[in-house]
């Protein structure tokens, strides 16, 4: 699962990258483009899901730990 | 006439030296002045509520800004109320022979509870607590192309401290094609139930119950991975974080029922037992594309760790640009998970396990499903404001407890002294 996984990004990768110049990051550069766009819906997020769920991580570290339950 | 001339452009020389130093500022480079140090306030407000079960209201204000040239600071602020039940592993459903009884927790009440044949507990814990949260944040460039910062957390709830610093570092490489990440965090989590954490597999019915005073779990949590630009519309991240858990991992509010096999009914019911450490994997893959005006995201997790649990998350979310900085998001998510290997819904009875056992609903076979949908609109060119709504079912895959419902209302506001046209729908000047 893990190796097809990582196969399947090298792919995507290799296959669809296009060198991007400073002048044409317009789009890249927007707020709603950032890997997190949110911060404060995903912070949100990531803290009921680490309550309700057995999983956790992949995101970042940090933010704190609770004793939710 | 030549002396006079070069008179006079020694007068202008000085007259414009001296206009320079009485106006000290002007020399200071463009970045340090304040009122060119940029700010972002984030402030949001939610209500949580499970059905019949959890309720919370909490609030986040968030405050960055730079304190110099390529540096910042950030400071974070917490307040959750929470207030309801939670599932506490007790078997939901028991037969009807006996009185049942309800279980407070986790502040100010030591109870005991009867057990044994006819007697039954509440499979919900009615608890009330607060929590407040601090984090303050330093960042900066190191170089043109590496970015480090530094975070602290402090968070402290009625049973509960939690104290964490961490670090995080950012290369970009390869003309900012390619941005490297890592990062390193260390938690110091005390657990204080308010009259000691149980002893493991003590019956709850026990009349001289053994308090273990407050246990303590180290985090150990680090994550490494990249961003790539994929052309001028596509952004990808690939993400491996390693998280390690030391010290008290058990739940003390958690039972687990001990059922008679002939009979059916519980005989007694245990504090439940889970080991002292667990080592956690994910591998965590998003991506962002653009489609001139509207952008979706979508990312997947794969979760697994030492105590069996293995999970598959997928999220997708797709922003559609309405008109003149409204716009609108709907997400989805949809979450597998695979019961850890001490998981069991209830103990046949004699002998107790030998090792771990939990009926923690949260370590079994979960499915969580979670729709949304965020209106965002502009006010100013400044001002973002944004009403969120999510729906979420949470239910076991093997139909011992009953599915969990859950609606969550957001609202936030965010304000800078940025300009972002493009969220704004209005053409720079």
């Amino acid at each position: 699962m893990k190796t097809i996984f990582i196969l399947l990004f090298a792919i995507l990768l290799t296959g669809c990258m296009t060198p991007i110049r400073p002048w044409e990051r317009d789009l890249l550069a927007q707020q709603k483009m950032q890997l997190i766009p949110d911060p404060m819906q995903s912070e949100v997020s990531e803290k009921i899901a680490y309550s309700k769920e057995g999983s956790t991580g992949g995101l970042g570290v940090g933010g704190g730990g609770c004793g939710c339950n | 006439m030549q002396l006079d001339k070069k008179r006079s452009i020694r007068q202008a020389l000085a007259l414009a030296t001296c206009g320079v130093l009485a106006h000290g500022p002007l020399l200071l480079p463009v970045s340090l002045q304040a009122a060119d140090l940029s700010w972002k306030a984030d402030m949001t407000t939610l209500r949580y509520a499970e059905n019949g079960r959890v309720s919370v209201s909490e609030h986040i204000a968030s405050f960055r800004r730079e304190v110099g040239e390529d540096e910042w600071v950030s400071l974070k602020f917490s307040w959750d109320a929470i207030t309801g039940a939670s599932a506490n592993g007790a078997i939901f459903n028991p037969p009807q022979s006996g009185s049942s009884q309800t279980v407070t927790s986790p502040s100010g009440i030591s109870r005991t509870y009867q057990t044994g044949q006819g007697q039954t507990v509440d499979p919900l814990t009615t608890f009330k607590d607060t929590r407040v949260a601090a984090q303050v944040s330093n960042g900066q460039f190191l170089t043109p192309t590496l970015k480090g910062e530094v975070v602290g957390n402090l968070s402290f709830e009625n049973d509960y401290d939690s104290y964490g610093i961490g670090g995080n570092l950012s290369w970009d490489i390869l003309q900012r094609m390619t941005t490297l990440t890592g990062g390193l965090s260390l938690d110091l989590d005390k657990v204080k139930p308010f009259d000691g954490n149980p002893k493991e597999f003590e019956s709850i019915g026990t009349t001289t119950p053994i308090r273990l005073g407050q246990g303590e779990k180290r985090t150990i949590q680090s994550i490494i991975g990249f961003s790539q630009v994929i052309n001028r519309k596509t952004l990808t991240q690939l993400n491996y974080s390693l998280t390690l858990n030391d010290g008290y991992l058990t739940d003390p509010y958690k039972f687990i029922t001990v059922v008679d096999p002939a009979l059916g009914a519980p005989t007694d019911y245990l504090y439940e037992k889970r080991p002292t450490s667990r080592v956690r994997n994910a591998i965590f893959w998003n991506t962002a594309h653009h489609f001139t005006e509207d952008v979706v995201h979508f990312s997947y997790r794969y979760y697994w760790d030492d105590w069996g649990v293995r999970s598959h998350t997928s999220d997708l979310r797709y922003r559609l640009m309405l008109w003149r900085g409204h716009s609108l998001q709907t997400s989805f998510r949809y979450y597998t998970q695979m019961a850890a290997d001490f998981y069991q819904y209830s103990l046949p009875g004699q002998p107790l396990p030998s090792s771990f056992a939990s009926a923690d609903y949260r370590l079994g076979h979960l499915i969580t499903q979670s729709t949304g949908i965020k209106y965002s609109i502009h006010m100013g060119q400044q001002v973002e404001f944004s009403l969120r709504a999510d729906i979420t079912e949470q239910s076991d895959a093997d139909n011992l407890f009953p599915s969990l419902g859950i609606t969550l209302f957001q609202a936030t506001i965010s304000i800078s002294d940025r300009v972002d046209y493009a969220q704004s729908g209005r053409a720079p000047p």
